[in-house]
């Protein structure tokens, strides 16, 4: 029902309870504010949005009153305005009037409403309060003294966060805003709260005292550390990154972004940044600074050489995904130039049997698995799911905003679960299974023969060690009866997260997520991307047919090996990468860091750019391709990746070579960017039974869980200081095993245990995480490890 | 020791569940539940009888039941709030003291013509002993049948639970004592909506003063009519006045409404000894103080104390002699206001702090010509901008006090200390 209203003499009518802030917002008058958020809860508490109501003796909370027929409110009358005055008067006596010492100053919300709604004499002369810092974090900075109490963070904190790390504590005038004793503020959106914060009581630790917001420039960009594509908004000076900000245009998902998105620009300016090519004349001599013109000719004879020598079999090009569709396409134009059939940018699967199924295989971009992405989901679509099943996935880690899209919306919606570890804590679940990660197959059998599904007769007895208990059956009926309810009005998706792609067996896992998903008229989707998966794939970056995927590189004796804007960490089996870059007669890294492994080992490095000094196209996990600008330059010599490959081409005689800007390559790519995924389920295809490759095995020690550490995902967060100082950070050089399984070794949190004899780390316990598998990052993802006490006596973590 | 005339305090002690039944108690629970009469003709009564808000706003309180949305398929609750933590109240914890049972009659009844099915008493967190005491009597009530499931053997099913606070004194706000006992932070919610739509757990709820709870039984048993008459037109019943200060026999009086304040201070042993009244706060600390010529005329009830610009509040009255000095005293008030504002909202967070360092500076013969103005301007911005009474509540006693006291407020800051020889913090 519609109601009709009059504020400041201007009619509007708005559905019956809206608030007369919404109308006014609507109607685009403004009405003063602190507390009020329109992503938020309302409060009420600020008192500024006091507005005068005919009828009503009193002003009253615009954010807070529900508009009614007739109302008559005015935000300018004299009652509405001495309301608003004295509020002022009153969050100003306690804040500190020294704008000119505040980063918060210029852009400030009490600062900019001082002007309107302040007198320019304080009748306040007693002394202020004074508030101690408090420590949030390496991310988030204090200056307590200057909050004014609105609760926008502890909100955000409890109603999109997920998780309750800051309250008001204390009364009236003692009233604080804290964390719990000896605790930080650890989210994953933490940064979100810097944002929110009206005043200058949180800003960003990396950012604050660098800049002043009047001083910088602000341009569009797309974050690039996950599928999600958030909008942002660089702030620099000149050539320099300051802060990334959410891009607030209508379009994205609230108005919130990563803090991975937001504070990784810090690794553009890392100490070990690469900023001039770099050469090793021989094999065993150091890296040597050296011209663009030395450095791209020897890699282009090295790479001649090698084809010569040892065929085009012995090449492999590995790809990022983060890099633009525009670079892929460049280099798989040179793979396939010199012949070489051997490229990939699956850097982070080891399995790729499902490639050869019909359906699922081809390098034609046609497949749902091969095209990845949300299913082709754009977020107006996502607000259409009404059940979604994570399938070894961790939503908070991997995606997020999808995390917190799905803690916001959970009302007739059921999300759920098969994974080695427990995501309650950061998602809603309705259902969910914890299974080691050997166990997943079954978990997906198990599900399969609940939907009423056949399994091939060959499969028959070849699994069964991991016995599904009867209270995980109950459960798993529940699953399958939520995902046939959905899957009816085709509302139902099956998502499939890194610790699936990374599993031993991720083939036989997409293929039972095919067949399940036949079988309830779900969709399959893959969760974790990076920022243009889809895209580089479009562009060409798989192996073409009788090529070699990543995994059978690895296994491959190679000779040369060109890696683009990836590392060993980007791989899930990065120890695998590591014996392969040791005994290849020649490394070309094309990289925007010098210090990592394969940097290390490279012969030739060739410095490139990174996030917001690269332009080019990026689709991202719903499928929207968007145009990237380069922002700021890349540091010294460094040039873009694309700039670099086509004069490489051009020295190779690559045919056609000779574009002179992004946009004849993108004409020419432009074609296979818009190839749409045409879903074609397994289950419908007779061409092949899956075979099931599939061998688990009787005394695995301890699995390791696949998934990377959320700031260990690519070379520019591994860089970015604080976002590596954080606690999540800190995970990196730790073994996070379950509560059991840590008393089961004998040891204790702290104490340092020897990873298969290659190297000791801390225990940290994790008990979210099923028994019998162990998170490491920067180790082969799945394989056995072994763990033993280290000889050394115990550490104690921070 | 009986007193007919009483509606509460009948005996000196009803704490024994045999004496609270041989002397008539439980039997308008036995009658109700054996007869079942229609709740919304239970509640008529309870109109009829005028009976009104005991903790401080005076709401009729039957009107105030009726608001309890009927035929909804959920929870509602009844909420009894014993959290009495004002400066001058103290008649809660005598009422749980000596007729704890009247009080849990009074939430059965209650219950009944709300149609709840679950009630907390909310006990202050300073009076521990009165909480184990309640804990008991409810125990005692559970025991003989008045308390859980299928009560007497009828259909009518409710349980109560004590909840003891940590004595916070924004606790007794209804929404705040609700964000209390759902295990949060103590702080008062914005209204709409109000708890008979949205209460405790988002349930239908209604929150009412123990006192007014005590009262349901004498008028489920003798009709409200009867009620209505032991006090004066829509000031029914009678009313307990906590008389403290400067009397003789300071302590809790159960007087008909409208009784003349000059027989209630009679009632209290009078002014003691050589003293002379010299202003009495009627209503406990939040309502405006009015001066011994305005008190000597009014009546005791909702009524005659508004149109003398005061309240009946609580009925806490505390009366001051002439040796009181109005800045201390204001002084006292405006520290306690200052220190249990919850620092939700700004006006009040701020603006108590601000009223109090004021009139600390006036006390400590440090205060300033504009000072007066100031204080007068202050309090009036926080009025009414907050989202509960408290900031009004702080703002009352500081327009109060200098609005009959001005002229000493003024010698304060010309001679720049108390003038006042007698007063005990004089220099």
């Amino acid at each position: 029902m519609e109601v009709t209203l009059q504020i400041n003499g201007q009619k509007i009518a708005v559905p019956e309870g809206t608030t007369i802030m919404e109308a006014a917002n609507r109607l685009g008058v403004y009405i003063p504010h602190f507390c009020y958020h329109e992503k938020l809860s309302i409060a009420a508490n600020c008192r500024m949005c006091m507005v005068d109501i005919e009828k009503s003796p009193k002003a009253l909370p615009a954010c807070a009153t529900p508009v009614m027929d007739g109302m008559v409110v005015r935000v300018d009358s004299p009652k509405a305005k001495a309301a608003q005055n004295s509020v002022m008067e009153f969050l100003l006596i306690n804040h500190p009037l020294d704008c000119p010492i505040c980063d918060q100053g210029g852009e400030c919300q009490l600062q900019d409403l001082a002007v309107g709604y302040g007198i320019s004499r304080s009748r306040y002369q007693e002394e202020k309060r004074v508030v101690f810092e408090k420590n949030l974090g390496p991310l988030i900075a204090t200056d307590m003294t200057r909050c004014i109490h609105c609760t926008r963070c502890v909100r955000f904190g409890r109603e999109v966060a997920g998780i309750m790390e800051l309250g008001m504590t204390g009364r009236g005038e003692h009233a604080e805003i804290m964390p719990f004793v000896e605790k930080t503020v650890d989210s994953e959106l933490s940064g979100n709260m810097i944002d929110i914060c009206p005043v200058g009581a949180l800003t960003s630790k990396p950012f604050r005292f660098s800049a002043r917001t009047w001083e910088m420039t602000k341009t569009p960009a797309t974050a690039s550390h996950d599928s999600w594509g958030s909008h942002v908004e660089v702030h620099h000076i000149k050539d320099a990154v300051k802060r990334v900000v959410p891009d607030r245009s209508p379009g994205i998902y609230e108005h919130w972004i990563s803090d991975r998105d937001r504070f990784s620009y810090e690794g553009l300016a890392h100490a070990q940044r690469a900023g001039a090519p770099l050469c090793r004349i021989k094999k065993g001599h150091l890296l040597k600074e050296t011209s663009w013109h030395r450095a791209l000719a020897e890699t282009a004879s090295q790479l001649c050489a090698a084809v010569q020598t040892h065929g085009a079999d012995t090449v492999g090009f590995f790809v990022s995904p983060r890099a633009t569709c525009e670079e892929a396409y460049l280099l798989q134009s040179i793979a396939r130039h010199l012949g070489c059939k051997h490229i990939d940018s699956r850097l982070y699967q080891r399995d790729f049997s499902a490639d050869s199924v019909g359906g699922v295989g081809g390098a034609d971009g046609s497949s749902v698995v091969l095209d990845g992405g949300l299913d082709g989901l754009g977020v107006d679509n996502l607000a259409t799911l009404k059940a979604a099943l994570l399938v070894g996935a961790e939503p908070a880690r991997e995606l997020p905003l999808l995390a917190a899209y799905m803690r916001k919306n959970t009302k007739q919606r059921k999300w759920m679960a098969v994974s080695p570890l427990d995501l309650r804590a950061q998602v809603p679940l309705s259902e969910q299974c914890v299974a080691p990660p050997q166990a997943l197959p079954e978990q997906l059998i198990e599900l399969l023969l609940a939907a009423g599904g056949q399994v091939p007769p060959s499969w028959k007895n070849k699994y069964s060690l991991f016995a599904v208990d009867s209270e995980q059956g109950e459960t798993h009926r529940r699953i399958i009866a939520h995902l046939q309810k959905a899957g009816a009005d085709g509302t139902g998706v099956i998502w499939l997260g890194d610790i699936a792609r990374a599993h031993p067996h991720y083939g036989l896992l997409v293929i039972l997520a095919q067949m399940l998903a036949a079988q309830t008229g779900c969709r399959v989707g893959t969760l974790a991307d990076l920022a243009n998966g889809v895209g580089v794939r479009r562009a060409g970056a798989v192996p073409a047919v009788a090529g070699v995927n990543t995994a059978q590189m690895l296994a491959a004796p190679l000779k040369a090996i060109i890696m683009f804007r990836c590392d060993a960490e980007d791989f899930c089996q990065p120890l695998s990468l590591q014996a392969r870059l040791v005994s290849a007669n020649f490394v070309c890294s094309i990289a925007t860091h010098t210090d990592e492994p394969a940097a290390q080992a490279s012969h030739t490095l060739l410095p490139c750019a990174d996030f917001a000094e690269n332009a080019g196209t990026v689709i991202n996990g719903f499928g929207n391709i968007t145009q990237t600008a380069a922002v700021v330059a890349p540091p010294g010599e460094a040039k873009p990746g694309w700039k670099i490959l086509r004069v490489l081409g051009e020295l190779l005689a690559v045919p056609g070579f000779d574009f002179s800007d992004l946009t004849s390559i993108r004409a020419q790519l432009q074609e296979r960017l818009t190839a749409p995924p045409t879903a074609e389920s397994a289950a419908d295809s007779d061409a092949a039974t899956p075979q099931l490759n599939y061998k688990p095995q009787e005394s695995a020690p301890l699995a390791a869980l696949g998934g990377q550490g959320i700031y260990r995902g690519d070379a520019l967060v591994r860089h970015a200081a604080a976002l590596q100082a954080t606690r999540q950070g800190q995970l990196a050089a730790t073994v996070c095993l379950c509560r059991k399984d840590i008393q089961a070794l004998g040891v204790q949190v702290g104490d340092a245990v020897r990873i298969n004899d290659i190297e000791e780390r801390v225990v940290a316990e994790d008990d979210r995480l099923a028994q019998g598998c162990v998170r490491i990052d920067g180790f082969d993802a799945c394989d056995q490890i072994q763990l033993t006490a280290a000889a050394s006596p115990a550490r104690k973590t921070a | 020791m009986t007193d007919p005339r009483s509606v509460i305090f009948t005996h000196d002690n009803l704490s024994r569940i045999d004496d609270y039944r041989a002397a008539g108690g439980y039997a308008a629970v036995e009658r109700v539940l054996a007869e079942q009469p229609d709740p919304v003709e239970l509640i008529a009564q309870v109109k009829q009888s005028a009976l009104r808000g005991r903790g401080g706003a005076g709401f009729p309180t039957g009107l105030k039941w009726s608001f309890i949305p009927r035929g909804l398929p959920c929870d509602i609750f009844l909420v009894c709030n014993s959290d009495e933590g004002e400066p001058g109240t103290f008649k809660d914890r005598e009422i749980m003291q000596r007729n704890p049972h009247a009080l849990i009659e009074g939430m059965i009844l209650g219950a009944y013509m709300i149609g709840a099915t679950r009630g907390y008493n909310y006990i202050h967190g300073e009076i521990w002993e009165v909480y184990e005491h309640m804990e008991q009597m409810v125990e005692d009530a559970r025991r003989a049948g008045f308390l859980g499931s299928n009560i007497l053997g009828s259909d009518f099913t409710f349980d109560l639970h004590n909840h003891h606070g940590y004595g916070a004194y924004i606790c007794g706000e209804e929404t705040a004592l609700l964000e209390s006992l759902e295990g949060k932070k103590g702080q008062p919610r914005y209204k709409p909506p109000f708890p008979a739509s949205y209460g405790l757990y988002g349930k239908p709820t209604t929150v009412n003063n123990s006192e007014t709870f005590a009262c349901i039984p004498y008028i489920v048993n003798h009709g409200g009519q009867k009620f209505l008459e032991l006090g004066k037109p829509n000031n029914g019943g009678t009313k307990i006045f906590s008389v403290s200060g400067h009397v003789n026999r300071p302590g809790n009086y159960e007087v008909p409404l409208g009784l003349p304040f000059a027989d209630l201070l009679e009632m209290a042993g009078g002014m003691r000894a050589g003293s002379k009244l010299k202003a009495v706060i009627p209503g406990g600390s939040s309502v405006p103080i009015l001066p011994a010529e305005t008190m000597m005329e009014v009546t005791m009830d909702y009524d005659s104390l508004a149109k003398a610009g005061s309240m009946l509040g609580a009925g806490s009255v505390i009366v001051m002699d002439e040796s009181v000095c109005m800045v201390n005293a204001l002084l006292r008030l405006s520290y306690f206001y200052y220190e249990e504002s919850c620092g939700q909202c700004t006006p009040c967070r701020e603006g108590t702090g601000w009223l109090h360092k004021v009139v600390q500076r006036i006390e400590d013969g440090a205060g300033r010509e504009e000072d007066l103005a100031l204080l007068d301007s202050v309090a009036s911005q926080i009025d009414g901008a907050t989202i509960c009474a408290l900031g009004a509540a702080a703002a009352t006693p500081v327009r109060s006090f200098i609005k009959h006291f001005r002229s000493e407020f003024e010698a304060h800051i010309a001679q720049q200390k108390c003038p006042n020889p007698d007063c005990f913090t004089a220099h």
